[in-house]
């Protein structure tokens, strides 16, 4: 305290304490904003951003297709965006509702129809020249399609399936079911042999109602479907009181582990599955999981259809548009967007560098050429996809808006009934109700 | 100890006691902090298991004992880790700057200033800590996206600069009430102007204060997640919490060997940091009234 009044003096030193504390601010911002990245569009070289969800290994795919692209085509220039699903469509969805969404998105099924609909997305058939989609799968073709617009194209195909470890089947006695014949009785009993023969330390199968795309194809098989046309649902409650039923059935004859123990294994995703475990000899997974699942197993894990294909009044299975490439509305160069969505979709170049990993790929002519070049796993799968090609009826409507909470009802439904807070009937009649009140209850 | 010249046989025993207890207690808070520590422990071991392994033999001893996921980590993402570590360190360091500029002023002046409205701005302060991020979100990046300050650090280190952080306003605001009144007025005797007084006076004296500001704000910021991801796009701005996510994804294979591993070396700042300033932390808290 040796300041003096009014002798001028603190006044010079009171500027010398904020001197430097602003230069710090202003030179931190200045650092700050130098790092930030430039989006202005100089010498004709367009910058298009592109956004995807995935794992490490799905990131360094797509940068090195970026790679390619940009080699091929100097007046484009891809700034990749990436994260895993859930951080994805947070992100997704604040950067739409103010106006700089990224250029190129990845669409899924369930959302589709939320962007659409809301005219964040651009048809991309009015790119006729750019953007060739003669080529694509026809049993995914119009997958993307809303009301005449193409809001999203189909990158790959996938389908539901049952993963099997046969040599799980093998130590417990119990002999691989013939998968284009066997029956949901057939299914129910040979999960309650495994599950005897494993004496606790392996059961038969993973619960299966807490993915709605198996009861997809259980509702197909009876002739009906998840959401119909207009996006209302398309199955009765009788079918999907059947459908849980098959589940009680399992939790009573001890097929599958108890509730408590399938909540765990749920939340765990592919890695903790019974199957990569080593303590199961079946699970519902997407064919495009096989690789991985074979690879933490350790075993060589087989594919199989699901039951009841022979024997409801027709077969239920059928091809997901594994993802869908979308282009914003808000994008100032949609054009060049959609040619490299072009890229993506219709050359050898970037297929050979994604392989099956965005789904086998949707261009049937692409599909062929990358066949052999595929990792064993995915290259059974490819051969069991075109086994069952020749089976499937037809493609599924897309999903009404709010569709993507359909996910947590399931499982939340399906723990109420798992618990025995829910008959199979009751459970289906609150899915039902809740599923409607999630999608607008058309 | 000084009752054992007095009575040496019954202190004897009422020690022996007293050691049984402390014993006790000793072994029960020792399991309970193992218990919590569990959770860390695995993930350490895990960092050192292949990936295959890690969920088929989750147990605290890896059977197979290998440093790979560490060196493999490093290099997994798109730029080698110490490039997300460095981003972090950048919006860390703003952030810790701009906290205890911005709020140690903004609680100067609701402790010491009288103004018109006073009661109400601090009511509307407090309100803003229980404001939900996901309530302020889209019109925070819609106003930032206006600036264009999207895919920039500016986001997450100029708004602390204006005193958005509540509760660490509140924080200082508690410590500086408990400063004597005395000191200031001896100050505006000797000529002080509040500039003054601030710097010279409440300032030094508000070290604990200042220093637990910059420990929380060090700790919450490195494993602030949700605002990193809206605000930074592109992977070369990616802080440590964004580019760990970008291992997960659950509709797909997570390499979680690596993941670990580079977790285990997230920690280690919020570690170092938290040990460094532990004693000021303890004193921060102890004498603001937040106990």
């Amino acid at each position: 305290m040796h300041a003096h009044p009014g002798d001028g003096h603190p006044r010079a030193r009171r500027r010398s304490t904020l001197l430097p504390l602003a230069a710090t601010a202003t030179a931190l911002v200045m650092a700050v904003t130098a790092c930030g990245g430039d989006s202005g569009a100089e010498d004709g070289v367009v910058e298009l951003r592109f956004s995807w969800w995935g794992a490490d290994d799905r990131h360094s795919r797509m940068q090195q297709v970026i790679d390619v692209f940009e080699a091929e085509n100097p007046d484009i220039q891809i700034v990749g965006d990436y994260t895993d699903w859930g951080s994805y469509w947070d992100r997704l969805a604040t950067s739409t509702a103010a106006n700089d969404a990224p250029d190129i998105l990845m669409q899924e099924e369930r959302y589709l129809r939320e962007y659409g609909d809301r005219g964040a997305l651009v048809d991309l058939s009015e790119f006729g020249d750019t953007l060739d989609l003669s080529k694509i799968d026809p049993l995914v073709a119009e997958s993307g399609d809303l009301d005449g617009q193409t809001f999203g194209v189909a990158s790959g195909v996938n389908a539901y399936a049952i993963l099997a470890d046969p040599q799980a089947f093998e130590d417990a006695g119990v002999e691989m079911p013939d998968d284009e014949t066997w029956t949901w009785d057939d299914y129910v009993e040979i999960s309650e042999q495994i599950s005897e023969a494993g004496g606790g330390e392996v059961v038969g199968t993973q619960s299966m109602s807490y993915n709605e795309s198996g009861f997809q194809i259980f509702a197909r098989q009876h002739g009906e479907n998840l959401y119909a046309e207009d996006g209302s649902l398309g199955f009765s409650q009788e079918t999907m009181a059947e459908w849980f039923g098959i589940t009680e059935q399992l939790l009573e004859n001890g097929g599958q582990p108890g509730a408590a123990e399938s909540v765990e294994i749920e939340g765990g995703g592919p890695d903790q599955s019974v199957l990569s475990t080593n303590q199961g000899a079946m699970a519902h997974f997407w064919t495009n999981q096989l690789g991985g699942i074979s690879e933490s197993s350790g075993r060589e894990i087989e594919l199989l259809r699901y039951p009841g294909e022979s024997e409801g009044e027709r077969t239920g299975m059928y091809f997901k548009p594994a993802m869908f490439y979308s282009v914003a509305a808000s994008s100032e160069h949609p054009e060049e967007a959609a040619r490299f969505v072009d890229f993506m979709l219709n050359t050898n170049a970037a297929a050979e560098l994604t392989l099956a990993d965005l789904g086998l790929p949707a261009n049937v002519d692409v599909r062929a050429h990358i066949l052999n070049s595929l990792p064993e796993a995915d290259a059974r799968s490819a051969v069991f996809l075109s086994d069952i090609e020749g089976t499937i009826v037809d493609g599924n409507p897309p999903p009404p808006i709010g569709a993507g909470q359909v996910v947590e009802i399931t499982k939340r439904v399906t723990d109420d009934m798992a618990f025995g807070n829910l008959t199979p009937e009751e459970a289906a009649e609150q899915f039902m109700s809740e599923v409607e009140a999630a999608t607008g209850g058309s | 100890m000084a009752t054992e010249t007095t009575a040496p046989a019954t202190s004897s025993r009422r020690l022996g006691a007293k050691r049984t207890r402390r014993l006790l207690i000793h072994i029960g808070l020792i399991g309970f902090g193992l218990l919590m520590l569990y959770p860390l422990l695995w993930m350490l071991s895990s960092s050192f298991k292949p990936t295959a392994e890690i969920f088929r033999a989750p147990g605290l001893i890896p059977d197979t004992f290998t440093p790979g996921n560490y060196t493999e980590g490093w290099t997994a993402l798109q730029f080698p880790f110490h490039h997300y570590m460095l981003n972090s360190a950048i919006v860390v360091a703003g952030s810790i700057i701009g906290n205890l500029v911005g709020c140690s002023m903004a609680a100067y002046a609701f402790a010491r200033l009288e103004f018109r409205g006073k009661r109400l701005f601090f009511a509307v302060m407090l309100a803003t800590i229980m404001l939900p991020i996901h309530v302020v979100i889209v019109p925070q990046y819609i106003l930032f996206a206006e600036l264009g300050w999207i895919n920039t650090f500016l986001p997450l280190i100029v708004p602390k600069l204006l005193a958005t952080d509540g509760f660490f306003i509140f924080l200082m605001v508690q410590f500086i009430r408990g400063l004597p009144k005395d000191l200031d007025e001896a100050a505006r005797i000797d000529g002080c102007g509040h500039v003054r007084i601030f710097f010279q006076i409440i300032m030094p004296l508000s070290l604990p204060a200042l220093a637990t500001t910059a420990i929380f704000t060090f700790i919450w910021t490195w494993n602030d997640f949700f605002s990193q991801l809206i605000f930074l796009t592109s992977p070369d701005m990616y802080t440590v919490p964004v580019a760990l996510r970008t291992f997960v994804d659950s509709s797909s294979q997570t390499s979680w060997g690596p993941l670990f591993a580079m977790s285990v070396v997230a920690l280690g700042p919020v570690f170092g940091f938290f040990l460094a300033g532990q004693r000021y932390l303890v004193k921060g808290i102890a004498t603001t009234g937040i106990k």
